[in-house]
């Protein structure tokens, strides 16, 4: 398992119980969260909600961190770029000075930050994504956005659109893999050699991904096809989805600790 | 009287680029019939099996089909759409607007015939690949297909999921008379739980025989480059090194009809 992001791991856990809007809801507005919060305080409480979540999910962390393991270079890079673009406000900010090359506690508190960011991100769209099915995600999806469908979108092949995206997230991370390796063992090395030789390695690698992806979306294609399928709109739906107390609760603790983040971070202004 | 399930009549087809497969192909598949598709890679079996199902649209004759098609593919990684075995199963079901409050009772029923109860809840990346295959033939089962097809469903499983697939498909058979079965395959071993056989080659059909006929016919599959069953070719490198005081007769190609004959012969 490569990477956990789509993939649904089912438990018997408190946040597998829990209404998908309940947790659609949370993921989208924890992300705006995570823009105001601005002092240790606030991220101190973002990360308690975060490993609380966590914890609820009954998903062992080894888990999560598999997730983030395949995007680490990543981050490092955003960090990279926040650490060395970041001038320094005077000169009492600088930490490392050689030549032109400048590093400032400004830069490198940013970074973390970035880092933290993008960190809290990821778990919270995987606690989401592990703990409920991606037919779950779509049918929350659908249910959220029925308003609109009043001004003409097409909400349910949206939804639909999304599942399948979710379910084909790990299928296709696992057949990069195998690429990977198949052009490894003919001695294709992604480690070795300069920036632009390492770009051009990955040509042989991503060309045979997009040529499986579309494989398997005419294979999909047929199968659903043949089972059916004609639109997304006319469809019943085998989840139906029921709002509960403890979804009220989650919802009242979650708004609890929004406005405590807005709150301490203009406290802090 | 015997009824067609499938009735094809003339049928041409030819490719987008104009490459012609099928030139006035017919074929008649009986209702409850189990029919191997046999030939090699490129004879057109798998674009005949498109052809019924509706994938593809002929050039000309006529296809018809007095049932209901469900089919399994070779990789059932590709097939799967829902995030549950219990999603998969209801996919079909949201797809002819079935009501919600009746599916459950239809998947346990389902879970139940393909013999995967325990794993309604699981998702299809926990699965081991013939575990998967069994979902795929529950998909089919699930919307009454009368005439399921099987395109290389055991090729990518190992033996043991193999044999236990095709056991299954067996089962189902035999407890539903009215089931058709096409399947597609290169298993010499197989073809002989059909009882019919069809060879395409090129796009024409060079045989159509009851299987045990077909699988007997040695120097027909060895000039068609098809394989012999592991008995066959037991039976022949025992009779060439001559370890037996009496030849096998060369008739004998299942285990059934090997361990019968070694029995009769030892009284």
């Amino acid at each position: 398992m490569n990477n956990i992001f789509g993939r649904f791991l089912p438990t018997d856990s408190l946040l597998g119980k829990l209404d998908p809007r309940t947790k659609i809801v949370i993921d989208f507005f924890f992300v705006i969260i995570l823009l105001f919060a601005n002092s240790w305080l606030t991220y101190g409480i973002l990360i308690f909600f975060v490993a609380f979540a966590i914890y609820c999910s009954k998903i062992p962390i080894k888990v999560f961190w598999l997730g983030l393991r395949s995007i680490l270079s990543l981050v490092i890079l955003m960090m990279l770029i926040q650490l060395l673009l970041t001038a320094p406000s005077d000169q009492s900010d600088i930490l490392i000075s050689f030549g032109w090359l400048r590093i400032s506690s400004t830069g490198l508190i940013n970074s973390i930050i970035i880092a933290l960011r993008f960190f809290l991100m990821i778990f919270m769209t995987t606690v989401l994504t592990v703990t409920t099915p991606s037919t779950s995600i779509a049918d929350g999806i659908s249910s959220l956005l029925k308003p609109l469908s009043k001004i003409g979108l097409d909400t349910k092949t949206f939804a639909l659109l999304i599942s399948m995206t979710l379910r084909f997230v790990p299928i296709l991370s696992d057949e990069f893999s195998t690429i990977v390796d198949a052009q490894r063992s003919r001695g294709l090395s992604l480690k070795t050699g300069s920036i632009v030789k390492r770009t051009k390695t990955l040509i042989p690698m991503i060309i045979p991904l997009i040529s499986v992806a579309f494989k398997k979306a005419l294979t999909l294609a047929d199968t659903m096809e043949i089972r059916g399928f004609i639109d997304a709109k006319s469809r019943t739906s085998f989840h139906q989805l029921k709002f509960q107390k403890i979804d009220l609760i989650v919802l009242i603790i979650f708004t609890v600790i929004s406005f405590s983040i807005v709150y301490f971070s203009y406290a802090k202004l | 009287m015997m009824v067609s399930a499938i009735v094809i009549n003339n049928l041409s087809f030819s490719f987008d680029d104009g490459q012609e497969l099928f030139r006035q192909l017919s074929l008649q598949v009986n209702r409850g019939e189990w029919l191997s598709l046999v030939g090699r890679n490129g004879s057109g079996k798998s674009t005949l099996m498109r052809l019924i199902l509706g994938l593809e649209t002929p050039s000309s004759g006529t296809i018809k089909v007095a049932a209901r098609l469900g089919a399994v593919f070779q990789n059932p990684e590709d097939q799967f759409i829902g995030a549950t075995v219990e999603d998969e199963l209801a996919f079909g079901l949201e797809n002819q607007q079935i009501k919600p409050e009746l599916m459950p009772n239809k998947i346990k029923e389902t879970l139940q015939e393909i013999g995967m109860s325990d794993y309604a809840k699981s998702s299809p990346d926990q699965l081991s690949g013939g575990q998967k295959q069994r979902v795929a033939i529950g998909s089919a089962l699930i919307l009454n297909a009368d005439v399921l097809f099987f395109d290389e469903a055991t090729s990518m499983l190992d033996p043991l999921a193999r044999e236990s697939i095709i056991n299954l498909i067996g089962k189902l058979h035999k407890q539903n008379p009215n089931l058709t079965i096409i399947n597609i395959t290169h298993d010499p071993d197989e073809i002989l739980w059909g009882q019919r056989a069809v060879v395409l080659e090129k796009g024409k059909i060079i045989a159509d025989e009851p299987a045990k006929v077909l699988m007997s016919d040695i120097d027909f599959l060895h000039h068609h480059q098809l394989g012999e069953t592991f008995v066959s070719k037991l039976v022949s490198k025992i009779n060439q090194k001559r370890s037996l005081n009496r030849k096998i007769p060369s008739s004998i190609i299942s285990q059934k009809e090997l361990l019968s004959w070694l029995l009769n012969s030892n009284k």
